[in-house]
């Protein structure tokens, strides 16, 4: 089957092999010692991912319990109600935003090389960048609780109650600064999933014979792309609100405190999808090896992922059923969330369908596995219930819903994540973890949950709020209460059996694991050395080991591609996105230290800005950028000839322009930028429904300038042209390149300080109204765009000049000039909105 | 490698159906949040079915085109799900569009 694809036999003779293996080791060894933090492998950061993620995951049960001791006894003085407040405010942020989320980023970044054939993903910095600015800052976030500093909004953190008026201390900076930080290493991470998803997956792997768990980890990180920046917007705009008085929720002044609430469940609602979805993934592959059947209706379940994908982007409103928006509206999004339904159906159904058609075997990974299912299954009953509006009204904040969350996310997350961990352990450690251990973990984990959770349902329905520190006793919810807090004591005590099973068994090792234990088909399952693969084979099913006889063999005998390393580096093939066809290879850096320590100093950056340490915030954001430029410094490498990569196959080893996979990467980070400045012109289109009276006044007054405008729009289209141009000079003359990318910078610059300039001078100032502030944020997001163009492209000149940069090796110019387009683009937008809409609405 | 498939163009052509059910739902969304405060209750209603009028044609024609150019549903749809993932768009478009028949403009939700 494989033929044609394989090298001859005579060419892998034994020592020649040898070799080969030995050549492999040695380039991709790790550092030894405490420098291992230095290391950048998939497989060491995916480890170090999980791990932060199982610490934050203990961290915020542990307020968990102590949330259910408080509550245990009405009138219990165990927690203050402030300390109750930043407790329940943790217990939901670290959980969302510490846990969840990075949990299933983790298992992205373990699994998907393994499984995709790839040797690792595509930016395996930028991974180690995003690990490490989520653990410093994650760790000092919540060190804020220890000093009295946390948090206490709620993990929502609704204003006008975060506002500075009603919060006046620093634990909702904390929350602003540090989430929307830690977003951002999401974001980071997202990028390195589509990449490396669409772009190194082994040859043959066309989309439709990719595993599921890709497909879910693909569509999480296109969700990632455009939910998350709405709530970086969001944060940035409450933290201009709280530092410098802009009025963006303030209803005195033209603002409005329910659109924290439209910017925030915009994310906040996909956000369940982006969790629920991969953790569905994990569902979708433990069932067939369990089963011992293929998946049911594979490629349905691929449009059930898409389609929820989709859908779940309709539903944001839903959290706001009770705030007064038009009923007819109310009625689009309560449609929205009962059609969301059919997808997450399909995937259930089809789930069952594999477990009748095939064989179950009922070892903890597949009992965890049903258990999802029943508590899934109830959570989404339970969910149709509160997209009813009638409904709604009626359990809006009550205990209801919090039972509801709960079984959506943790019968939805946590318990694939715990099947997954049982049923990949024997990938990675060279002892499986114990049948019974786990099942004891399963059993108390089961049902303690059902039992702390379920009388939740019905003391809702008897009207207990959500968030209360406490209760008199004559109201008459001890008995549940009491009941709720033994069962959440007993699932604790199922996830300490889990982790004493971990402390026993778990041995990670990258080079001799348990192995395939459980006969399953796909190709994470095959023999992986510090290099992954042996060799990268030709894969032709969707369950290689099951469908493709001598696969593991072959593989093993290094008989498919890059049986070696031809460049004398780390390397991963770079494959077509939809039909994975080999295109170039990739040189993958090694171990280093700047990327841990721009995170580090990113974190600083953002933590001594919430203290206002102005001064050191400054210096270690500067220090952030040098380190990543230090890092990019040995990106983008000369061009060679093309090399043999075995099997027949001579590729390039170098490609510019959208075959790049470093082109596709900016692409989607500017679908990041322009999904905040979306964002954004909701917001501003918002605010204008809410107070029109200050457009009115903006435009008979004339403000802001429109003069300014004009000539803004002017240098814009100068800077773009210039890029142009300089794309041309680059085959011609250097100093005619260098000379057309100064003009591009200094006209974007321009362009940005004309409209700020024209603002004040037409005495409009940022904390005067909810309009005002909105037209000086159009700038401060230009500002941010424009400083990145202005540091990339002086980079760009310092590469020119060193002699690294010309017409053939040129990925870091086609960044800029992507980078740059996109301002140009963001200004004239900014500008037509700012100065172009109140003219036209008067 | 030669006759590759176009990768962003086979992706938006397959996504189309779900993105044209994006496009609607802003769509109706947008028209109350903007006519509402201009008062207009009445065309609410009609701009809102002309927009699922619309939609549903798009959806048609891009169902029948996939159907047309690959009956056999795979060799020439790469992803092989463009048609039934545009007929589900298609119901959820009529699904978001049945309050606009029943449910007046403009009436605050939450007042019971």
């Amino acid at each position: 089957m494989h033929e044609s694809h394989q090298a001859s036999s005579s060419l892998r003779d034994p020592s020649r092999r040898e070799e080969e293996r030995r050549q492999l080791e040695a380039i991709w060894a790790l550092p030894k010692g405490w420098r291992i933090v230095s290391a950048v492998n998939n497989t060491v950061i995916g480890y170090f991912y999980i791990g932060a993620a199982v610490l934050f995951f203990l961290l915020a049960g542990v307020l968990a319990l102590l949330m259910r001791s408080q509550l245990a006894l009405p009138g219990n003085t165990l927690l203050s109600p402030h300390t109750y407040n930043q407790v329940f405010t943790m217990h939901g942020t670290v959980m969302m935003f510490l846990f969840a989320v990075p949990a299933v980023e983790a298992m992205g970044i373990l699994l998907l090389p393994q499984m995709l054939g790839a040797r690792d993903l595509p930016f395996p910095r930028l991974g180690a960048f995003a690990f490490w600015a989520y653990f410093v800052g994650g760790l000092i976030f919540f060190g804020t609780l220890f000093f009295d500093l946390a948090p206490s909004g709620g993990w929502f953190m609704y204003p006008p109650l975060t506002s500075s008026h009603y919060s006046p201390d620093i634990g909702a900076d904390f929350w602003l600064l540090g989430i929307g930080f830690i977003e951002i290493s999401a974001i980071a991470g997202a990028i390195e999933i589509i990449v490396g998803v669409l772009r190194t997956r082994a040859p043959g792997m066309s989309l439709d014979k990719m595993p599921m768990f890709a497909w879910t980890m693909l569509t999480f990180a296109v969700m990632i792309v455009f939910a998350f920046p709405a709530v970086i917007l969001a944060t940035i705009m409450l933290e201009l609100e709280r530092t410098f008085g802009w009025p963006f929720f303030i209803a005195a002044k033209g603002g409005d405190a329910l659109l924290w609430q439209h910017l925030f469940w915009f994310f906040g609602h996909p956000e369940v999808y982006i969790i629920f979805l991969p953790a569905a993934g994990m569902v979708s592959m433990i069932v067939p090896t369990m089963a011992r059947a293929p998946l049911e209706a594979h490629m349905l379940i691929v449009l059930a992922i898409i389609a929820t994908g989709f859908f779940s982007f309709g539903l944001w409103v839903h959290h706001m059923f009770t705030t007064g928006i038009p009923a007819l509206s109310l009625s689009f999004f309560s449609a929205a969330s009962m059609a969301v339904a059919i997808p997450s159906g399909i995937q259930v159904f089809a789930w069952i369908a594999t477990i009748a058609a095939g064989k179950l075997r009922l070892d903890t990974p597949a009992l965890f596995v049903l258990g999802f299912l029943f508590i899934f299954t109830l959570g989404g009953l339970t969910g149709v219930m509160v997209a009813m509006v009638p409904f709604d009204w009626q359990a809006h904040d009550t205990y209801f819903v919090v039972a509801h969350l709960h079984y959506v996310l943790i019968g939805g997350m946590v318990f694939p994540l715990f099947a997954a961990f049982y049923y990949w352990a024997p990938a990675f450690s060279s002892r499986a973890l114990s049948e019974r251990l786990g099942r004891w973990a399963f059993w108390l984990m089961f049902i303690g949950f059902n039992v702390a959770f379920l009388p939740m349902h019905v003391l809702g329905l008897q009207g207990m709020p959500r968030r209360v520190y406490t209760y008199p006793a004559e109201l008459g919810w001890q008995t549940l209460n009491f009941v709720s807090t033994a069962g959440a004591f007993m699932l604790a005590a199922g996830v300490l059996v889990f982790i004493a099973d971990l402390v026993c068994n778990l041995r990670p090792s990258l080079v001799s694991p348990a192995g395939n234990v459980w006969n399953s088909g796909t190709l994470e399952w095959l023999q992986n050395g510090l290099y992954g693969l042996r060799s990268i084979p030709h894969v032709e099913t969707r369950y290689p080991l099951w469908q493709e006889q001598h696969l593991a063999r072959d593989v093993e005998a290094a008989r498919f591609y890059l049986p070696n390393a031809p460049t004398g580096t780390r390397e991963a093939i770079v494959t077509s996105p939809i039909e994975a066809e080999p295109q170039y290879l990739l040189r993958l850096p090694g171990p280093g230290w700047p990327p841990a320590l721009a995170a580090l100093f990113t974190a600083a950056f953002f933590m001594l800005l919430t203290v206002k340490m102005i001064a050191m915030a400054l210096g270690c954001g500067i220090l952030a950028i040098a380190f990543i430029l230090v890092w990019a410094w040995g990106s983008d490498p000369m061009p060679t000839d093309k090399v043999n990569i075995g099997a027949g196959l001579r590729l390039p080893t170098y490609v510019s322009g959208p075959r790049s996979h470093a082109w596709w990467a900016v692409v989607i980070l500017l679908f990041v930028a322009g999904s905040l400045y979306l964002s954004f012109a909701f917001s501003y289109l918002y605010l204008w429904t809410v107070a029109p009276a200050a457009w009115a006044e903006a435009a008979k007054g004339g403000v802001p300038d429109g003069t300014f405008a004009f000539a803004a729009m002017g240098l814009l289209a100068v800077s773009s042209a210039s890029m142009y141009a300089a794309e041309g000079q680059l085959r011609r003359s250097r100093a005619g390149f260098g000379l057309m990318v100064v003009l591009a910078l200094l006209t974007l610059t321009g362009a940005l300080v004309l409209e700020l300039v024209g603002h004040w001078r037409s005495d409009l100032r940022p904390d005067a109204s909810g309009y005002a502030a909105l037209v000086y944020l159009a700038s401060v997001l230009q500002f941010q765009i424009v400083a990145a163009v202005v540091v990339v492209g002086c980079y760009v000149l310092v590469r020119l000049a060193a002699g690294r940069l010309n017409s053939e090796r040129r990925v870091t110019f086609d960044t800029l000039m992507l980078l740059s387009h996109y301002a140009n683009a963001q200004g004239a937008l900014g500008v037509l909105l700012v100065h172009g809409f109140p003219r036209a609405v008067a | 490698m030669n006759g590759e498939i176009r990768p962003i163009s086979s992706l938006l052509i397959a996504l189309l159906g779900p993105i044209i059910w994006a496009a609607h739902f802003f769509g109706v969304y947008l028209v109350e949040a903007v006519l509402c405060p201009a008062r207009e209750p009445v065309s609410i209603g009609l701009v809102g079915l002309a927009l699922s009028a619309l939609a549903l044609a798009a959806l048609t024609l891009h169902s029948a085109r996939c159907h047309l150019s690959d009956p056999a549903g795979g060799a020439r749809d790469p992803l092989r799900f463009t048609l039934p993932l545009t007929l589900l768009s298609m119901t959820a478009v009529v699904w978001t569009s049945l309050p606009l028949l029943v449910l007046p403009a403009c009436t605050p939700g939450g007042s019971g």
